[in-house]
């Protein structure tokens, strides 16, 4: 701690003298099998150093879930559903409220809130439901006696704070955190429960440089950055309405390698020009060192017609200006001509008919969600078409044989059974890969020219 | 076909008002960190073990190399048996389980190093209850389950399940007898299951056991009455997978949802000293399959994704800070 804070620090100096676990018990009454206390398969060779179920790493089958079971032990099906309105409904254990933690006060906040740069999450933006909006801004470990600071980012939350490196959090809003009996409550979670909309939590702090304890206020970063513009077209023609705008942020890794999509954004029944985009992203993907640029497309009528010439660097992550995008016509040639299927009407329609035709049944919602969720991050349609041929459900159903699958994926791409040599071919292919069938299927793509 | 098609597009609809109904990424857990890329990183990472997981592997493997073209990574499928062993010896960087590591395996891990592996849980398999495609079960609780398979009976019903309408079907169903289908003793999905669906309890005397999950399904396919179980990947058209609850008035999940009762953990074992830290490209690659786009990757290959604080025990594991 850079500063010390005021008068509450006193009440907590009380506190320190209990231990931390103490402070805390699970307060909803009827789910209490939760607590470790409650024997299980591990407590029964609780000395046996080379127990699978002991080893590092496997520490969460032990109350992670909120489910209990009496032979799905060691609770790694328990695991708490992420979405409270699917799946079970089980009450979740909470630490405690400290009854002597208060709200962060106005005091305080001037005190601190001295930097203009502060993010929060701007009106306007809508977050997902139970996607994360805070950040503190340090790596962090987890302990069981809290939360130890390993780095604070720069100009972050925990920065401005006057967090350290060491520092410990000991509590958010008075819910303990790090390892309670062996249950993780992470810092995450319990900014989402506690945070005002502002942002502001008060966090309980074991300084580094005097182990005493502070009540810090802090107003947290957002997870959500924005970067806004335009797209101008340099012939100023009319788009057709079936236009889609396509525009994405990406990190440039090399000159040789395909940039990578961190986020894309697509613009359809387009009414204004030059047409307004904005990009939401989580500032943390973006690295001090990293190269990042945003890049645009126009697709209309299964072809690109407009593109950017060249790609817009961006710099400042904080405060990102508006950009203005200027999209060049491309004229039609080979490499342009293949259909790019931009829909995403089009591409849900062919990912079903894959799924019945390799796993013959249809994608859950869950599945095609993904998929086109991976879509929308630059994944190529033919990558679904790869995996799906890849797919273990797939292999079922060529019985598991190396033979029938390639004689399958033949049919299916080809169109016909492979001749004698072909399948010799193939199957040596098979092995050359190592039995990877998402390799050979790739292979079987190259060789069709299927990119 | 015309009829077909049609079909394909409306099906293609009316899961499009599905998928724009929900956001694009809430597959997975959305506190998953999300993966940074650093600097500097190349060199080669060795995997190792089962056929199952390095399905998965391929698929982490391709999304890594697109942030790192410098690095190398070799996938070799030799089974789950020489997973640990290679971890140990140094010759692989990690090893692929599709099964719990046995304890003569950390022994002998020890043994060599002094220590024992820490192994890391990246997806969740799941292991379906497959029936006759004409079997007009809705749902099954882990307790009915239990009474179909075993004369133990010790998830509590009164009595084994002889036919189906012991277990709730109706019309001619309910005369139809259950016929369950297993593995043999000796196998991985056979123990797995008497453990936690039989509490280890007996499975029934006349259970028909199969060699491989396929047969198994075969079988199920061609017996009317047949139940079995398997890796949800091993469907196919001729059997249908059964939601599961965990309890009588629960909600039945199936095994594309997260949340499904019966998953098996998929492994990766770490050769991870106690006082010292990993290379940087294992670091990497280990922050990589527990963030979001790993996890994304694991539903793209047919699994279920691990809750966000999986990840983050796992990484405190190997020694990761977590970005809070």
């Amino acid at each position: 701690m850079k500063r010390i804070s005021l008068a509450t620090a006193a009440a907590f100096v009380a506190l320190a003298a209990t231990t931390a676990h103490a402070v805390v018990i699970p307060n909803s009454g009827n789910n209490n099998q939760n607590n470790s206390t409650i024997p299980n398969s591990n407590s029964s060779q609780p000395t046996n150093p080379f127990n699978p179920l002991a080893l590092p790493g496997q520490d969460f089958f032990n109350g992670l879930g909120n489910q209990q079971d009496q032979f799905l032990t060691p609770n790694i099906y328990n695991t708490q559903p992420f979405f409270p309105d699917q799946g079970t409904t089980v009450p979740q254990t909470r630490t405690v409220p400290d009854p002597i933690a208060t709200p962060a006060n106005s005091n305080l906040r001037d005190r601190l809130n001295d930097n203009p740069n502060v993010r929060y999450v701007p009106p306007g933006q809508n977050p997902l439901p139970n996607q994360r909006k805070w950040r503190l801004g340090v790596y962090s470990k987890d302990t069981d006696t809290g939360v130890t600071i390993a780095e604070v980012m720069r100009g972050s939350a925990a920065d401005r704070a006057g967090l350290e490196v060491n520092d410990r959090i000991i509590a958010i809003n008075g819910y303990q955190v790090g390892y309670v009996n062996g249950q993780l409550y992470d810092c995450s979670t319990e900014f989402e429960r506690n945070a005002d909309s502002d942002g502001w939590v008060t966090m309980l702090v074991q300084n580094n440089r005097d182990l005493k304890l502070l009540n810090v206020p802090v107003q947290l970063d957002s997870r959500f950055s924005k970067l806004t513009g335009s797209v101008a077209l340099d012939n100023r023609r009319n788009l057709p309405s079936d236009a889609v705008v396509n525009v994405e942020l990406q990190e440039v890794i090399s000159q040789s390698s395909q940039p990578v999509t961190i986020v894309s954004s697509q613009i359809r029944n387009i009414k204004s020009y030059p047409i307004p985009f904005s990009l939401e992203y989580d500032p943390a993907v973006i690295s001090q060192t990293g190269r990042y640029v945003v890049t645009a497309n126009v697709v209309s009528n299964g072809r690109e017609v407009y593109r950017t010439a060249q790609s817009t660097p961006i710099y400042n992550q904080t405060n990102p200006r508006p950009i203005a995008l200027n999209l060049q016509q491309v004229r039609p040639s080979y490499n342009n001509t293949r259909p790019v299927q931009i829909d995403q009407e089009a591409q849900a329609a062919q990912i079903v008919t894959w799924f019945q035709q390799y796993l013959g049944r249809n994608p859950s919602d869950k599945e095609l969600a993904a998929w086109l969720g991976a879509i929308s991050q630059g994944y190529p349609l033919s990558q679904v078409q790869m995996e799906l041929l890849g797919n273990s459900q797939f292999f079922a159903r060529c019985d598991q044989n190396k033979h029938r699958y390639v004689e399958r994926v033949h049919e299916l791409l080809i169109g016909r059974k492979p001749t004698q040599d072909e399948m010799n071919y193939w199957v040596a292919r098979y092995d050359a890969q190592n039995g990877i069938r998402r390799e050979l299927a790739r292979e079987f793509q190259d060789a069709l020219g299927i990119h | 076909m015309r009829f077909r098609g049609t079909k394909i597009l409306m099906s293609a609809a009316s899961l499009l008002f599905a998928v724009t109904t929900m956001a694009a990424d809430s597959v997975i857990d959305p506190s998953l960190p999300n993966y940074q890329r650093v600097n500097g990183l190349s060199g080669k990472l060795v995997l190792v073990g089962s056929d199952t997981m390095s399905q998965v592997a391929a698929r982490w493997a391709d999304g890594f190399q697109q942030y790192y073209p410098n690095v190398q990574i070799e996938i070799q499928v030799q089974g789950s048996r020489n997973a640990v062993a290679s971890v140990q010896t140094g010759q692989a960087s990690f090893g692929l389980l599709s099964r719990q590591i046995n304890e003569q395996e950390v022994r002998d891990f020890h043994a060599a190093r002094g220590y024992v592996p820490t192994v890391l849980t990246p997806a969740l398999e799941p292991l379906a209850i497959f029936v006759h495609k004409d079997n007009p079960i809705q749902s099954l609780t882990l307790a009915q389950i239990d009474a179909a398979f075993s004369t133990s009976l010790k998830r509590g019903e009164k009595k084994t399940a002889r036919t189906w309408g012991d277990l709730g079907a109706q019309g001619q169903w309910a005369q139809v007898p259950v016929i369950p289908q297993v593995r043999s003793s000796d196998t991985g999905s056979q123990v797995f299951f008497q453990a936690a669906i039989l509490g280890n309890g007996q499975f029934r005397p006349d259970a028909q056991a199969h060699g491989d999950n396929l047969d198994l399904v075969k079988a199920v396919a061609t017996n009317h009455g047949g139940i079995g179980f398997a890796g949800s990947g091993n469907a196919t058209p001729d059997v249908k997978m059964v939601p599961l609850s965990w309890q009588t008035g629960m909600p039945a999940v199936d095994a594309q949802t997260p949340g499904y009762p019966l998953v098996r953990p998929l492994q990766i074992v770490v050769n991870n000293p106690p006082n010292g830290d990993l290379p940087p490209l294992q670091s990497e690659f280990l922050k990589f399959i527990f963030s979001s786009r790993g996890q994304q990757d694991v539903v793209l290959t047919g699994f279920l994704p691990v809750p966000s604080k999986v990840a983050q025990k796992s990484l405190n594991a190997v020694g990761e800070a977590i970005l809070n």
